[in-house]
């Protein structure tokens, strides 16, 4: 009855903040807290302890590898940008095919529809007969 | 005191009920003439017919407890000698009310935990990591998707694997037909259809809940049609359909349903009919003698069963 969280989707739950941390170590691998923090965008300035935090958490959900050079870690992101992102969408892909996602979103074309070929090609044809007779009723 | 508003919450829940039950089995003696109409307009009937069963309790129960109301409606009676205004009252009342009121919540926080958060939580991840391109969040993914995600502040969501796969037209109408989405707030409608229907089992108000989305989905198809023609917005539909069917995953399926058909051959039918405001002003009067009516008898048989 009550799911468990990571159910929702095919990754551990990401922030914001998490991910714009994963988007520097992915273009820059290998730094510690300090050199993250420098690099994450000007209107995202958390403190360095928040960094750290988040270091931490990442490592935790398995996303990040961490090795000790002197007093600090530095941290190199395991999982690959198109890897994570892959995962991301596809988890969504599948939402909208169960529909879970119904709640939320409006879709252009339902997933759930499930429309054969057949059944596109039958309605092309009558969308065709429809522009016909429009032409030909725009001739008379 | 507790006597009262235990009754009166009794009231109000139970009458939430009743009317859900009754206008959810009386629903498919209207469901046809409604789907006939402008999708504008029987989209937000259906909507009001959700709304009736709560609204409609909560009126009943105003006139019943307010004493300015209930003077005017309810049969003037005394009890033990006394004559004053009074709302029905029964000290049984408290654990039956405590009861539906938890079902009631119950109901709804399960939805929410199992259907709000994580939908709400990968909201937030897909504009994360997606690019904006103007009025649009482009997905980076090659599957051919295009939706409209949240309720107060909804965004729009394009994939790169449509966008290349699309023609200018196609874009157009896509956009066209999301923005309607924006505009209408399709998405707190269905939240709220679903808000109002939480107590009621799911099989009893999915063919009014997926009917409300039909709706709403072609009335954001003659949006579309304000810039292009009904046989262009088609036309993309079918595109669209086609992409999506090379995307589907072995052994997924939702509750099936056809709506994209349905779709095309509205936006090929003509334009539907509208009611007209006198006709809509007639029906909702009617509507509203009738809950007046009901509070009397209502008034008594509550106190009958004290």
């Amino acid at each position: 009855m009550f799911k468990r969280r990571s159910n929702s989707n095919t990754l551990p739950q990401l922030g914001g903040l998490e991910l714009n941390v994963l988007e520097v170590l992915w273009a820059a691998p290998g730094q510690g807290a300090k050199s993250v923090l420098q690099q994450l965008p000007d209107n995202q300035k958390p403190s360095l302890s928040t960094v750290q935090s988040t270091l931490e958490r990442l490592h935790r959900k398995k996303l990040l590898t961490r090795s000790k050079h002197s007093h600090a870690y530095i941290y190199i992101a395991r999982v690959a940008r198109t890897e994570l992102l892959g995962r991301l969408i596809g988890g969504v892909i599948r939402q909208l095919h169960s529909g879970s996602l119904d709640p939320i979103l409006s879709s252009f074309v339902d997933f759930a529809d499930g429309m054969d070929d057949q059944t596109l090609d039958r309605l092309e044809q009558l969308v065709q007969q429809r522009i016909q007779q429009r032409t030909e009723d725009g001739d008379d | 005191m507790i006597e009262l508003i235990a009754t009166a919450m009794l009231t109000e829940l139970g009458l939430w009920l009743v009317l859900g039950v009754i206008s959810l089995a009386s629903y498919p003696m209207i469901r046809t003439r409604l789907l006939r109409l402008h999708p504008g307009q029987s989209s937000v009937l259906l909507l009001c017919w959700l709304a009736l069963p709560f609204i409609g309790s909560l009126i009943i129960s105003a006139f019943l407890y307010w004493p300015d109301l209930a003077m005017h409606l309810v049969e003037s009676h005394c009890h033990a000698n006394s004559c004053r205004q009074h709302g029905p009252s029964t000290p049984w009342a408290l654990i039956p009310a405590m009861g539906l009121l938890g079902w009631v919540l119950f109901r709804m926080l399960l939805g929410g935990y199992q259907k709000w958060l994580p939908a709400w939580r990968l909201a937030r991840q897909l504009t994360d990591v997606s690019k904006v391109r103007g009025s649009y969040y482009e997905l980076p993914t090659q599957v051919a998707t295009a939706f409209t995600m949240g309720w107060l502040h909804p965004k729009i969501f394009i994939s790169q694997g449509l966008t290349e796969q699309c023609t200018p037209n196609d874009i157009t109408c896509i956009l066209d037909h999301e923005q309607g989405h924006r505009q209408r707030q399709d998405n707190l409608r269905h939240f709220l259809a679903w808000l109002l229907t939480a107590p009621f089992l799911q099989s009893w108000v999915q063919q009014v809940q997926d009917d409300h989305r039909l709706a709403c989905e072609q009335a954001c198809d003659l949006l579309a049609c304000e810039r292009l023609s009904p046989e262009s917005v088609a036309g993309t539909l079918i595109h669209v359909a086609r992409l999506q069917v090379g995307d589907c995953p072995t052994g997924s399926s939702a509750f099936a349903n056809n709506h994209t058909e349905l779709r095309i051959r509205a936006l090929l039918g003509g334009q539907p009919e509208r009611l007209k405001l006198s006709t809509l002003t007639v029906i909702s009067g009617s509507l509203l003698l009738l809950l007046a009516a009901l509070v009397n008898p209502i008034h008594y048989l509550l106190e009958w069963f004290h």
